[in-house]
């Protein structure tokens, strides 16, 4: 009675049919769940009176959709895509930071520093003007203070956020071991774990959006995880990685706890905040350290030589310090350019107002901070001497006052040295986050130093400052301070926009990719409604056939009663 | 390969659509609200740096206007007090005149002698004129008075020096430009051809003469006023010429005024032409996005409740 069994098969069959529909139905909101297809085979046949009869139906398989080569495309545009927003962020925020073009940015406090140079020109000995050069300057300073803080604070949260990634990749790779464990033993006793198997596709994408991953599925469904040289996942335990810097200042991922040059990731949220996010934010920060430098040269170097309404000076110690006296002053870390030539020291007898003016000639390249400090303390009232740090002290006898300001029409400084020292220096600092206008000018803003000559209604220094500031700057790449800092700001905004129009066409790209992917994969409600019809008409005429054997068998039994 | 189309896939693509549509709509309202189009360097770099540039010009066109405010006043400062010395001189002269001409007697000697020494006084005191605090005359030595007198025991003034300079700071009103806004006292107050030290040592002359009624008799008195003449003609030339000269700048000056103001709304034009939203054409793809938005979440209500739900079971 092959009947009753051929029906029982059919039957089941079709329940079971139902069953993986109705998976597929009650998942269609699950991500990364994967469509199920039942996969119907016929049963052995039965060979029977010299004929071969069919024996009904049997579930043979359920296939799960799925596209290998496509999952591998995926996860890597994925972690190109990851690796430009992380990119962008980072440079977004370097942008914003900067807040140009505004009325507050530096472009504008630069400005009205330069602003308040060409005012004083109008009445060079107003208290009021010369105020406002100090203050004006003090807001320049703080806008690089803040800016260099805003970046070093943006620079370390970015590190951070590098930190959080790679505990992150770490903490998958983990769980990515756990899974291929319980893949193998549920492999090793029979089943085709789709559950498991769904979740580790989906650790494997969202892996691939913080680093880029060489991925092989063996053939048992386990996963092995390559990211960079470091087998991530493997059959063992998983590797953990860590961040660490190489002695260039680079970041390198490698195994935690391990020596080793360490690599760069291909791709993904940590290439995109190792690389792609930091660089411009370095740029920027060097720049703008480039450009305070710049502005520190230009100023002090006209600055030093002037003098200001409130006169000639009795002692003078420089704003900055060498590292070793002794040796050639260009050696000396100072910062601008130094070279042969001379500066005058011009002395004041306060009885009688006359003034000696001294040339000094000095070759920087050769002679050293004491030297200087002997070739000054030589002058007649003068003494001068390299102080406990390092620095230049000069003083005046009493009765006497000194500045370096000359006859017009004689260059004052062609050494650079009493800017580079600052002597009488308008600015004080090395870099964006130190530096500050003078505590002196502060204190008493008479010291602006608008004339070259010592007559206190002069500006020519002042005009010579505009001038210094409008015009290129050997350290600033021959470009002047303005046309410094706009370059920067327009190379940020062409780095964001690329990184932005480079993120959309990934975006585009991902996206053509998933919906491939969604459509290979995916449940569609309207085809499993058509299947779940299929195999309801399937079991019920099962049920139809099994009641028409029923009543055969019944009709038979009550033939033989 | 056939696409199937999935409930994930059009679930997305409507959810996408929709989403990109309200990103396009707040981007539009963010620059409606700002009034800008280019309010940040990657909304286009080019733009964003001409306006940085733009914006640099316009703060300092400020400050050269200002600037030549300032200018003004001091070129107004120095040619009302010029002036007030050259009428002051036409006076003296007139006073000289006067007592050159007819015979004085000692009384009469006196008085002119006193007038022409009120003029000294006044004369001086102008030399002196200070401007915001500053000597207009004294080039850039302004740390003291440009002019100091030597007086006698009666405080009458017998000699006076200048202790000025030459130099007159210019102010800077224009990237290269520079006005002058006075001239030094060597300048305005001097005797050209040098017969005096000055202005001041030629009414010392004048007044010494005069009062001088034992030295000189008063039949004398006419050639010797009259031998000084020439030296007071020529300062009244140099002074007038001074007059002449800062009254031409001072008109050259307001011109430049005027240019740096059109200058001024010129560059503010351009700087909103560089970076300001056109309001009109953006309220206009306001709606067009909003039509645009509101047919894709049509679109994507009807698609998303279509399916064979509502025609099995």
């Amino acid at each position: 009675m092959i009947g009753l069994n051929t029906g029982y098969l059919a039957l089941r069959a079709a329940q079971q049919a139902l069953d993986i529909i109705g998976n597929n139905v009650a998942n269609v909101a699950t991500d990364g769940y994967r469509r199920q297809a039942p996969s119907l085979a016929s049963a052995p046949s039965l060979r029977l009176n010299g004929f071969t009869f069919g024996t009904g139906v049997t579930l043979a398989d359920i296939r799960r959709n799925h596209d290998v080569l496509l999952d591998t495309r995926l996860r890597s545009q994925l972690s190109e895509q990851s690796q430009l927003q992380a990119g962008l962020d980072l440079a977004e925020e370097a942008e914003f930071i900067l807040g140009e073009p505004s009325d507050t940015g530096l472009a504008a406090r630069l400005g009205a520093f330069q602003d308040a140079l060409s005012a004083l020109t109008a009445s060079p000995s107003d208290p009021a003007l010369q105020a406002d050069i100090v203050e004006s300057g003090g807001t320049l300073a703080r806008q690089f203070q803040r800016l260099a803080r805003d970046l070093d604070r943006l620079d370390g949260n970015r590190l951070g956020r590098l930190e959080n990634t790679v505990e992150e990749i770490n903490s998958m790779g983990e769980t990515l071991q756990d899974l291929n464990r319980d893949i193998a033993n549920a492999r090793s006793s029979g089943g085709v774990p789709a559950d498991l198997i769904d979740r580790r596709d989906i650790l494997l994408r969202d892996l691939s959006e913080l680093v880029d991953l060489d991925v092989r599925i063996a053939e048992d469904q386990t996963a092995e995880v390559q990211v960079g040289n470091v087998l991530l996942v493997g059959r063992g335990e998983a590797s953990r990685l860590a961040v660490f810097r190489n002695e260039a200042g680079q970041e390198r991922l490698r195994v935690a706890g391990r020596d080793g040059e360490g690599f760069v990731p291909t791709g993904g949220e940590a290439l995109g905040l190792m690389a792609t996010g930091r660089e411009p934010v370095d740029r920027l920060r060097a720049k703008i350290d480039e450009l305070a430098r710049g502005l520190i040269d230009a100023v002090n170097r006209v600055h030093g030589t002037g003098v200001g309404s409130s006169g000639s000076f009795t002692r003078l110690t420089s704003s900055y310090q060498v590292t070793d006296p002794g040796a050639p002053l260009v050696s000396g870390g100072l910062i601008g350019n130094l070279e042969p030539g001379a500066f005058t020291v011009s002395v004041t007898s306060e009885g009688t107002g006359e003034k000696t003016r001294t040339q000094i000639r000095f070759d920087p390249t050769r002679q050293s901070l004491s030297d200087l400090a002997n070739q000054l303390d030589a002058l007649d009232n003068i003494s001068a001497d390299v102080n406990a740090d390092n620095g230049l002290t000069i003083s005046s006898d009493s009765g006497f006052t000194f500045d370096f300001t000359a006859e017009s029409g004689i260059p004052r400084d062609t050494t650079g040295v009493v800017g580079a020292l600052g002597l009488n220096a308008f600015f004080t600092g090395t870099d964006a986050r130190s530096i500050a206008v003078s505590a002196e000018l502060q204190a008493d803003p008479g010291r602006v130093a608008a004339s070259a000559t010592g007559d206190t209604g002069g500006n020519d220094n002042l005009t010579d400052l505009i001038a210094a500031l409008d015009s290129g700057s050997e350290l600033l790449g021959g470009l002047d301070l303005q046309d410094f800092y706009r370059r920067e700001v327009t190379e940020i905004g062409f780095q964001v926009s690329q990184l932005q129009a480079l993120g959309d066409s990934q975006s585009t790209l991902v996206s053509a990719l998933e919906a491939r992917q969604e459509s290979l994969t995916g449940v569609s409600l309207e085809e499993e409604l058509i299947e779940l019809e299929r195999y309801q008409t399937s079991f019920e005429a099962a049920s139809r056939y099994l009641q028409v054997i029923n009543q055969t068998t019944d009709q038979i039994l009550s033939l033989g009663l | 390969m056939e696409l199937r189309v999935t409930q994930g896939r059009l679930f997305r693509f409507s959810q996408e659509t929709i989403s990109r549509g309200f990103r396009e709509l707040a981007e539009l309202q963010e620059s409606i609200d700002d009034g800008r189009e280019v309010s940040k360097p990657s909304d286009d770099p080019v733009r964003a740096a001409r306006a940085m540039r733009l914006r640099l010009q316009i703060q300092r066109n400020e400050q050269y206007i200002e600037n030549v405010g300032r200018g003004i006043d001091l070129l107004q400062a120095s040619t009302d007090s010029l002036q007030e010395v050259s009428d002051r001189l036409s006076e003296v002269r007139s006073t000289a005149l006067a007592a050159a001409s007819g015979t004085q007697v000692e009384e009469s000697r006196r008085a002119f002698a006193s007038e022409i020494d009120q003029a000294l006084e006044r004369l001086f005191t102008i030399a002196n004129t200070r401007y915001d605090e500053t000597p207009v005359f004294g080039g850039t030595a302004t740390q003291q008075n440009p002019f100091t007198a030597e007086r006698d025991a009666e405080g009458r003034i017998t000699s006076v020096s200048y202790r000025g300079n030459r130099a007159v700071a210019p102010i800077l009103v224009g990237p290269d430009e520079r006005l002058i806004p006075t001239v030094s006292g060597a300048e305005a107050f001097n005797d050209p051809d040098g017969q005096f030290a000055n202005l001041f040592d030629t009414l010392v002359q004048l007044r010494d003469d005069i009062d001088d009624v034992d030295g000189i008799a008063n039949e004398d008195l006419g050639d010797a006023i009259r031998a000084t003449l020439p030296a007071l003609d020529r300062i009244e030339g140099s002074v007038l010429s001074a007059v002449g000269r800062l009254g031409a700048r001072l008109g050259e000056t307001e011109s430049l005024r005027d240019n740096l103001r059109s200058f001024d709304t010129f560059s503010r034009t351009a700087l909103s032409d560089t970076e300001d939203l056109d309001t009109v054409e953006a309220v206009l793809q306001l709606q067009q996005r909003q039509t645009s938005l509101q047919t894709a979440a049509a679109v994507a209500g009807q698609i998303l409740n279509t399916n064979l739900l509502n025609f099995f079971i």
